[in-house]
């Protein structure tokens, strides 16, 4: 019997091209592997085995401490970071991400994300990964009110209502399904102090087989673009090619 | 399905609200608060920054490797109980713990099949010998003419 669940509408926003833009308007990129977890890696520091792997690539160790959303108490994080600090890669008991604040392009990241799961699979002990996720964190470089020419006017919401005054904050969220799992978008000026937009993608799948993992990442990123792309409008198209 | 978003070490568009050096002895550890802008809550990040070492120190503790059968179920065992404490006294449950317990019961079914090979081995060798004695009594009753 199909279940109710799979007969809902996913996610069909038309593919479209990436063309390389002279400049992206990215401030970071994630990727996130979530594994069955290993209470090795609790202990502080990292594991040997992990360190040593990753201290060629990622010299820079860091540790932190997050209260996830719903968590009452705080999860470790060993931090990697490679020598020009711009790659940063989080390993926590039950996931590892790879961040950076210089994205260039998907096939540069796809190959750094490559390499990283290279050196830690063997060490994960999994054959899949139970979420993998893929983040964009893009910022507009745009004034509150002026939301047209910039953003898709379906996205302008009640930012653009005149009758409710000056906004401290404006942000929406928005859930939805896609053929192969899930995906969040987050816009809006998230604080009283932010003057340019942000637009954050979230696309992730589940169960994926280790060895799948190439193959849906770049799924993954081009549902992500096409979303991102839906979501622009002229000025900030121009704004991309150099204008 | 978890809903809970892709994680970013440093969450790109909250405020750091307060950053606190403290030396001690050894190293210096900054307490970084950093509230969220958004609804993903509060993160308190309390890091210590260091260079990994070049090379592994020459007197480095290194946990020796589980040498025998017993020791790797012993190891796997206690993973499990940790696993299974979490769930039943803190109510804490995820599926990513879900799956590696599962792994780890596999494993342990593994290094300790309910049948072991040695016992497959020893079925097949009384088989053979209960097949043996029955030719050798077929053989006997031809011989006597009883059948």
């Amino acid at each position: 019997m199909v279940e109710k669940e799979t007969l809902q509408p996913v996610f069909s926003l038309p593919l479209v091209e990436n063309p390389p833009f002279k400049k992206n308007l990215i401030k970071s990129a994630i990727c996130e592997l979530r594994f069955p977890i290993l209470t090795s890696l609790r202990s502080q520091p990292a594991p040997d085995n992990f360190s040593t792997a990753l201290r060629g690539p990622y010299p820079y160790y860091e540790q932190g401490f997050v209260i996830a959303p719903g968590q009452n108490e705080a999860e470790l994080a060993h931090v990697f970071k490679t020598r020009d600090r711009h790659w940063t890669v989080s390993l926590r008991q039950a996931a590892v991400s790879l961040e950076t604040d210089t994205y260039a392009s998907f096939e540069d990241f796809e190959k750094k994300l490559g390499k990283l799961v290279e050196i830690l699979l063997p060490l994960l002990d999994t054959s899949f990964f139970t979420r993998v996720g893929l983040r964009y964190v893009n910022v507009v470089p745009m004034h509150r009110g002026e939301l047209t020419g910039w953003l898709n006017p379906k996205l302008h919401g009640l930012s653009m209502t005149p009758e409710l005054g000056h906004l401290d904050r404006a942000w929406s969220e928005l859930v939805g399904r896609t053929e192969i799992g899930r995906y969040n978008l987050r816009w809006g000026f998230p604080n009283e102090r932010s003057h340019e937009l942000i637009l954050d993608t979230d696309f992730y799948a589940e169960d994926v087989d280790a060895e799948n993992l190439m193959k849906v990442l770049p799924k993954l990123h081009d549902q992500s673009f096409a979303l991102f792309r839906w979501c622009l409008d002229n000025k900030a198209i121009t704004l991309m090619n150099g204008g | 399905m978890d809903l809970a978003p892709t994680y970013a070490a440093a969450p790109p568009y909250e405020q750091i609200a307060a950053v606190v050096s403290v030396a001690t002895q050894e190293s210096v550890h900054r307490d970084v608060i950093r509230v969220s802008g958004s609804e993903s809550g509060i993160q308190v990040y309390q890091i210590y920054t260091d260079t990994l070492p070049n090379e592994t120190p020459l007197f480095s503790i290194m946990p020796l490797p589980a040498t025998t059968r017993d020791d790797a179920a012993d190891d796997i065992n206690v993973e499990r109980l940790d696993l299974l404490a979490e769930k039943y006294v803190n109510d804490r449950w995820s599926r990513e713990m879900e799956a590696r317990l599962q792994i780890d019961h596999r494993k342990v079914e593994a290094l300790f099949p309910r049948v072991t090979p040695e016992q497959v081995e020893c079925l097949a060798e009384v088989r053979q010998q209960f097949k043996e004695s029955g030719d050798n009594i077929s053989q006997m009753l031809d011989d006597l003419g009883i059948r």
